[in-house]
């Protein structure tokens, strides 16, 4: 039974406690939220203002943990390919049954509403009149629920991998013959690589700038086309292999696990490129210090992204075409 | 250094078991005025200091200390202007027993992040200023009563607190250690620090070092 492989349980175990701590916030959180006023001076707001930074710490913790789990997470998918048949990777394990892309969704959505919650508190909590507690707490309720379906859909899918059904492995689900297997939108690399570069350095240009609104767009563009430019492109460099595009095999040990760096700081660094207008959006203000992070995060990115080619290129004398 | 204005504090405020400890309070300490408040038990003395050294919140009025309004201070802050601003010697001393004297020097710094060369030369001047040197090494819980006050009066001072605030600090001393106290008040006086004292010791408040005697009684301020 798929439950009993060491990963899952644990996997599940710590989602389960994460949970539960989440909830116990939660039900702290709603009558602070209810009967929240600063300017009182009874005994009961003091009291709340103490609870407020106990649940922050506590849901600073659990969703920091959370963060945490999701490679955790890429890694337990990764090592049930060994027991699912026909899985060679991650990718085939995912696509087990319904409910594992939805949840691989969910799952990106819950870390950047996380993130972005993260740094609310940070501000609220250097602040020295809990300015943003409200916003603060109300998005935490927001990602609460949103944890539940999250653990809901841990279960119904985890639960739902057959050991006994074979499923697609990655190179029939993201082959050169199969519906992911070529490029969306007409786009080719010619054209992709050029964007990819263009829009790396317009997200440079306005995190620099603080250009709030125009780099949330730029890093959300750039999401997208760094997610197309490592399958389609840097990936089949990964593989030396032109016709194998899996976003997933790149995390295994063969690849020295570089699928871990380039995912993570593609993601941590559009989110926060993304961060300081979302942020600003709830607090009124942005954060002084994310534009920085994105810089350095997608510039790791494109970095090792370019050098798979270049040093294919010098060792071999060939493109991979 | 300190200023409060239309200060209260009531405990259990809406309960049957209501206390107001201060009413209505206004006082204001400049720097390098050594104040004390005197009164009996229950008068508020107590809660007066508690309040400026940010362990609790007034239930009413304003709040400066070293310019900084900690009225409404939330908890984390509040701990950061204490470790900053403030050296408390408390009645019943609240040293850490198993731990030696310099060990307990050196819980209060942990915060400040010094060179280790800086701690140790930090604490070797609290010791010296509290004439405890000689027991830098001895765990707290084998120190007689006076040695205890030394202690705690070196720890409220490794920090280099600007303000000291002083409960009831010779409640429990002997007249050698209650006159060893009055010379480390006078010192402190000289190096310009800031110090509000409860007591109700009339040896303490006719201290020639001492600047003003102000009196409470049932909560509010009756003589300056």
């Amino acid at each position: 039974m798929i439950l009993l492989t060491g990963e899952v349980i644990t996997f599940l175990v710590l989602e389960g406690v994460l949970l539960i701590l989440l909830m116990v916030a939660t039900a702290v959180a709603v009558p602070i939220l209810r009967h929240w006023d600063f300017q009182a001076t009874s005994d009961r707001q003091y009291a709340r203002e103490k609870r407020a930074y106990l649940v922050g710490l506590v849901i600073t913790f659990a969703l920091g943990a959370k963060i945490i789990l999701l490679p955790f997470f890429a890694h337990t998918l990764d090592r049930l390919a060994t027991v699912v048949p026909g899985a060679m990777c991650a990718a085939g394990v995912i696509n087990a049954n319904g409910y594992g892309f939805p949840l691989l969704g969910w799952k990106l959505g819950v870390l950047v509403l996380s993130g972005v919650w993260l740094l609310v508190n940070r501000r609220d909590v250097q602040a020295t009149e809990f300015p943003h507690l409200k916003p603060k707490l109300g998005l935490f309720l927001v990602i609460a629920g949103a944890v539940l379906v999250e653990t809901v859909l841990d279960v119904l899918y985890l639960t739902g991998i057959s050991t006994l059904t074979p499923v697609q492995c990655c190179s029939i689900i993201y082959g050169v013959a199969s519906p992911a297997g070529g490029l969306p939108w007409g786009l080719d690399t010619q054209i992709l690589l050029p964007l990819f570069y263009l829009v790396y350095l317009l997200a440079m240009v306005l995190s620099a700038a603080r250009y709030l609104v125009l780099n949330f767009l730029a890093n959300l563009g750039f999401l997208v086309l760094g997610y197309l430019a490592v399958v389609y492109f840097f990936g089949t460099y990964v593989y030396q292999l032109p016709t194998h595009q899996c976003p997933f095999c790149m995390l295994q040990p063969e690849y020295f696990w570089v699928g871990y760096l380039l995912w993570g700081t593609l993601f941590f660094g559009t989110f926060f490129g993304m961060a300081g207008w979302l942020v600003r959006l709830l607090t009124g203000r942005a954060v002084a210090d994310t534009g920085r992070w994105c810089m350095v995060l997608l510039t790791v990115f494109t970095v090792v992204c370019t050098l798979y080619p270049l040093v294919y290129r010098l060792r071999n004398g060939v493109w991979l075409t | 250094m300190i200023l409060l204005q239309g200060v209260d504090r009531i405990y259990n405020a809406g309960r049957p078991d209501e206390c107001a400890a201060l009413k209505d309070v206004d006082l204001t300490v400049a720097a390098g005025e050594l104040v004390a408040l005197s009164g009996v038990s229950g008068s508020g003395k107590t809660t007066l200091l508690s309040l400026v050294g940010a362990l609790i919140k007034p239930t009413r009025g304003r709040i400066e200390v070293a310019g900084q309004s900690i009225a409404k201070l939330p908890d984390a802050h509040a701990s950061r202007f204490r470790h900053r601003t403030v050296g408390f010697i408390f009645q019943h001393h609240n040293l850490f027993p198993e731990l030696t004297v310099q060990d307990n020097l050196l819980a209060p710094l942990v915060p400040s992040q010094l060179s280790s060369r800086d701690e140790q030369a930090r604490i070797a001047q609290a010791l010296e200023q509290a004439a405890i040197a000689h027991k830098a090494g001895q765990t707290v819980r084998d120190l007689s009563g006076g040695e205890r006050q030394r202690c705690a009066i070196a720890r409220a001072l490794v920090t280099n607190p600007e303000l000291i605030l002083c409960d009831e600090p010779t409640a429990h001393l002997d007249q050698a250690n209650t006159e060893m106290f009055a010379a480390i008040l006078m010192a402190l006086k000289e190096a310009g620090k800031t110090v509000l004292m409860a007591t109700h010791d009339p040896r303490l408040e006719k201290l020639k070092c001492v600047d003003r005697v102000v009196h409470l009684a049932g909560g509010k301020i009756v003589d300056r």
